[in-house]
């Protein structure tokens, strides 16, 4: 906003002599991870890159962020345990053979060429995701073919529920015939993620912003009921605030033991309405 | 709780045995300074063969007891002449006195057993600066600050720099009560934090009490600063005016019915806007200015009953204006603060003072836009504020010099608008407006019962019972609190004191930047009050021989439903007050617990030829809360691990005065992004297979954990030196000051420098911004 810039000139010095450098000792890269667990989805994958430090010359040709490979990622069960392997076309490592079953608990290690450790865990929902009902379809506009979806869905009793709750329109001009790509449709009351701190029991209500309905139009409805971490780390990027400087600052929430990113769970159900 | 209450009810009672009924008469007045015919509170009244005595309470009235028989009694004070006393006592007797004051520091004759005694006292953790050396202190801009002078003393801080803001051993700038003459000041500050409200010119007295406090203060965790204004000379008109850099002011105050009734009428306002010059232009017009007005009234009706009407106004105001041919636009921010308070002292007898408050106090902020155009009209209107409109009573009552007691009650209302907006646009049809106000009433009832036992022992045992009521909210708050003082030898003694302290409404600050943004907001059902709890053990010894006072003071303090905001939270949602999101402040905030702890040395000269003191503080500050830094404990912003000051005022001779102070600090604890990564969100939208390739190349900062990072150490040096001239009506002086006097660059505030190598290579560099070079200033002061 206007004033606060004019604030802020009148604060900082315009006198360049009142701008120094201060020494501070580059840090070391971090390990990050990147891995879902959820029983609708047969592929598990993970990424795995590292952080870059600041306060040192990086080239950008390094800002690609390279993956890791050559690292033992393993994923248990108990005593059951997979070996992820490593794609080096799609940059990832992933298996089939991990059967992800609500209500587990599911520990990670990697341990890399170079002998970095990191470690996580995480807990399926035991329970499904709730219903979700639809309110009413409104037509803002009467000359227009314009619509606005209300819906809500119920937590379920008792603390420590996350959900998130996202709305896509079918695109129906992508590149390819066969590739389905989903426009976002965002809210105009409702947040994405949720906790029921505070709210246990009640209904989340939704309501979208306008969406324009060609001769016909599919909406396709995705409710996921998450872990903490799910949750936590997804909400902590939606408020990541970068740089500005009148904001608290936004660490990103991670459940890496000895590193950064996030290994969590949930179970997501689709809905799809038809205009 | 219960079991506390009964406790103390039954300490209380089983102490009144103590006192022996025996003959006792009492001598009582009034101690005034001579000329002016100010009434002087916290002036000593001693017996020193009997190593008994009292002080004048906050309204220049003394009482004190004794068998019939002979006495020497001693009246003095820091910075006036001791008034000697020898009666044969025989009846009751009204003794009004009249001290005489000096200009200078080094006027005032120093005699071994009659200076202020810091032995004596059980009031621990109290500091006192005199307002005459506060005007001597060099200072930023030559404008003589209050906060500034306190922030000097150890156990207090300050924040970044030029912040008036005070950081009480470990506490926040929303920690400290700070009263003028009973009214609640709530924004301290002028121009963002670089001035206090308070003109020192207008102050008689300044206390800041940090820890062991009276059972008469409550509302607060971490200090209560307790200010009085002059009540304006009595005998003649006088006055004092002075011009500097930043602003002018001028103070006049004399008899409206001579010896019976007086006023004062003090102010300041800032002359020249040449902070906005560079912005000034033909179409474009900025500035900036403030002002503030101290006025008081009072009517003597006698030694029973005194009335004193005051009054404070001040306010901020920074503006731009624009206008060209097609459109035209204004704009700007202000806060002001107003109090008023009527008191009514009354005394019963000759042993029990009363004084009755009607106390008012506001405080808001406003921002404003205002656009208009040939085709669309925009204009926003942001309000946020407090109101308080309460009625205090307090009554003393001087038994003997072995026990008094003091008690009262206290209720406000509290009128919260935490936020009002009204935005209208003619072109979007947008007319929003959203107002979110609380009523609250918040009260507090107390006890104070103080022994001395054999001259040697002195204890102060009392209770306060404090009640918030606010919406849904209901909380009892039951406060003991306990000083005690034990002379081990003239000269030397040890204090210890406890005190639980709560406080029920609450200053969301963001980032300490101390920006006018700042929200005042109650406890409600889901925000518990404040609660902390200290215990403080010391050693005060004064060194007669020079005149000296050391106090070793340690303290820990524990604080719990401290308030933080949520990490990403920021209430300049002035971008978008009409948004999606409502605003309630209640989910912006988060609950945690602090912890501190720290050793304070002063060594402290208050008279002679050289004065000043030396300060050093040793200490610790921790937070702990759940949401903020994923619940791992973490230390505060303002986390000073040393933190040195060193004041010297020397009266080279009656026309000359040096003076310098040099502060060092540890540097703020902040965070800092320590590296950058990509991480891949989870999107639905993406079918499974795919969301895993589908990177998201964001720069997410890895911080490495909150205020892992401490800042460069801040020192700096100001020294000043002042030319004094007595002339037949009227004294002048004119000081040249230096601030920051070897250029030190300290960090105002750090941020990222990204600098193209070539080749690809990108570098990142830390780079601090400092605001304050080397500033000379020029003041001059009359004083009729």
């Amino acid at each position: 906003m206007h004033i606060f810039s004019l604030i802020s000139l009148l604060l900082l010095a315009s006198c360049d002599s009142m701008i120094s450098e201060v020494e501070i000792d580059p840090g070391q890269p971090k390990l990050v991870v990147v891995s879902y667990l959820s029983p609708e989805v047969d592929t598990i994958t993970l990424q795995l890159t590292r952080s870059l430090p600041l306060y040192s010359i990086r080239n950008y040709d390094d800002w690609d962020n390279e993956p890791v490979p050559d690292a033992l990622v393993q994923i248990s069960y108990g005593q059951e345990a997979v070996k992820l392997s490593y794609d080096p076309i799609k940059k990832r490592y992933w298996t089939t053979d991990l059967i992800v079953k609500k209500g587990r608990s599911y520990e990670l290690f990697i341990r890399t060429s170079t002998g970095e450790e990191v470690s996580s865990s995480c807990t399926i929902p035991s329970k499904e995701p709730p219903e979700i009902e639809i309110i009413s379809i409104i037509r803002p506009f009467p000359s227009e073919n314009f619509r606005i979806l209300n819906l809500r869905f119920r937590d379920y009793d008792g603390e420590g529920d996350y959900y998130r709750m996202t709305v896509g329109q079918l695109n129906m001009y992508g590149y390819q015939p066969d590739e389905k790509y989903i426009d976002k449709i965002y809210m105009q009351t409702g947040e994405e993620f949720v906790s029921d701190k505070g709210y246990d029991g009640e209904y989340f209500t939704y309501k979208t912003h306008q969406f324009y309905v060609w001769d016909q139009a599919t909406l396709l409805l995705y409710l996921a009921i998450t872990d903490v971490h799910y949750y936590s780390y997804h909400q902590s990027i939606y408020n990541f605030a970068g740089d500005n400087p009148f904001a608290e600052p936004t660490p990103v929430y991670s459940n890496i033991e000895g590193g950064l990113g996030v290994f969590a769970g949930f179970s997501i159900v689709e809905v799809e309405l038809n205009f | 709780m219960k079991k506390q209450i009964i406790f103390f009810v039954l300490f209380i009672f089983s102490g009144m045995h103590f006192i022996f009924a025996q003959n006792r008469l009492t001598i009582s007045g009034y101690v005034r300074e001579k000329g002016s015919r100010e009434l002087l509170p916290g002036v000593n009244v001693y017996l020193p063969e009997q190593r008994i005595g009292t002080s004048t309470n906050n309204y220049g009235f003394y009482s004190i007891s004794l068998p019939p028989g002979t006495y020497s009694i001693s009246f003095s004070f820091i910075g006036y002449q001791t008034h000697e006393l020898d009666l044969n006592l025989t009846t009751a007797l009204v003794y009004d006195v009249e001290l005489e004051g000096s200009i200078t520091l080094k006027e005032v004759e120093v005699t071994a057993d009659r200076i202020e005694r810091l032995t004596e006292n059980s009031q621990m953790s109290m500091i006192s600066v005199p307002v005459k050396q506060i005007q001597t202190i060099p200072a930023l801009l030559g404008e003589k600050d209050v906060f500034k002078a306190l922030q000097l003393m150890p156990g207090v801080q300050k924040g970044s720099e030029g912040s008036s803001g005070l950081y009480v051993r470990g506490g926040g700038p929303d920690q400290n009560l700070i009263i003028l003459d009973d009214a609640p000041v709530y924004n301290a500050s002028h121009l963002f934090g670089f001035f206090s409200v308070f003109n020192g010119d207008a102050i008689k007295s300044i206390e800041l009490t940090k820890g062991g406090f009276p059972a008469r203060h409550g509302g607060r965790l971490s200090s209560v600063v307790e200010m009085t204004m002059k009540d304006g000379n009595k005998e003649k008109i006088s006055g004092n005016a002075g011009i500097g850099f930043i602003s002018s002011r001028l103070t006049l105050e004399g008899p409206v019915i001579k010896e019976k009734s007086s006023f004062l009428l003090s102010g300041r306002r800032t002359y020249i806007d040449a902070l906005i010059r560079p912005f000034i232009t033909a179409e474009e017009m900025g500035g900036y200015y403030f002002y503030d007005l101290n006025a008081k009234l009072n009517y003597d009706f006698g030694p029973k009953n005194k009335l004193y009407l005051s009054g404070y106004f001040g306010r901020d105001k920074f503006h731009f204006s624009s206008k060209y041919d097609t459109w035209k636009e204004k704009g700007g921010l202000y806060w002001q603060n107003k109090t008023a308070t009527l008191r009514w002292n009354h005394l019963f007898n000759s042993r029990i003072f009363s004084n009755t408050s009607l106390i008012f106090s506001d405080y808001n902020l406003n921002i404003f836009n205002e656009y208009e155009s040939s085709y669309d009209k925009y204009s926003l209107e942001y309000k946020s504020g407090i109101r308080d409109i309460g009625i205090k009573y307090d009554i003393e009552y001087h038994h003997s010099p072995f026990y008094s007691a003091r008690a009262g009650a206290q209720t406000t209302h509290h009128y919260f608008l935490p936020s009002a907006i009204v935005e209208t646009e003619t072109n979007t049809l947008l007319d929003f407006s959203s107002t979110i106000a609380y009523n609250s009433f918040e009260s507090g009832v107390y006890l104070e019962n103080h022994f001395n036992i054999n001259g040697e022992l002195q204890i102060n045992a009392g209770f306060r019972m404090a009640h918030f009521v606010a919406d849904k909210a209901h909380y009892f708050s039951p406060e003991p609190r306990l000083s005690a003082n034990y002379l081990l030898r003239p000269g030397l003694s040890v204090k210890a004191a406890y005190s639980v302290m709560n406080q029920h409404i609450h200053l969301l600050s963001n980032t300490g930047i101390g920006l006018p943004t700042d929200l005042w907001v109650p406890s409600t059902d889901r925000i518990a009050p404040q609660h902390s709890e200290q215990v403080s053990i010391g050693l005060a010894n004064d060194i007669l021989k020079y005149d000296l006072q050391l106090s070793v003071e340690a303290y820990y303090k524990t604080s719990k439903h401290i308030l933080g905001y949520k990490p990403g939270a920021s209430f300049l949602l002035l971008d978008d007050p009409s948004g999606a999101q409502s605003f309630t402040w209640q989910d912006n905030v988060t609950a945690g617990k602090g912890e501190s702890y720290g050793i304070e040395w002063l060594l402290q000269k208050k008279s002679g030829k050289t004065s000043g003191w030396i300060g050093y503080t040793l200490s610790w500050t921790q937070l702990q809360f759940d949401e903020i830094n994923f619940g791992k404990k973490f230390w505060a912003r303002h986390d000073r691990r040393h933190d040195i000051s060193i004041v010297i005022i020397h009266e080279y001779s009656d026309q000359i005065t040096l003076s310098g102070s040099w502060v060092y600090g540890t540097g703020n604890a902040i965070t800092l992004p320590i590296a950058t990564f990509a991480a891949n969100q989870h999107d639905p939208l993406v079918s499974p297979d795919m969301y895993m390739t589908h990177f998201y190349y964001w720069d997410l900062y890895d911080y490495g954990g909150i205020n892992e990072h401490r800042m460069k150490p801040y020192h700096r040096l100001d020294i000043a030196i002042q030319f004094h001239k007595k002339l037949t009506t009227y004294s002048r002086t004119w000081e040249i000051g230096l601030y920051n006097a070897y250029n030190r660059h300290n960090p105002f505030f750090y941020f990222i420098d990204y600098e193209y190598l070539g080749n690809h290579d990108e570098v990142s560099k830390l780079k601090q911004v400092s605001i304050f070079p080397i500033i000379p200033s020029i003041s001059y002061i009359i004083n009729f």
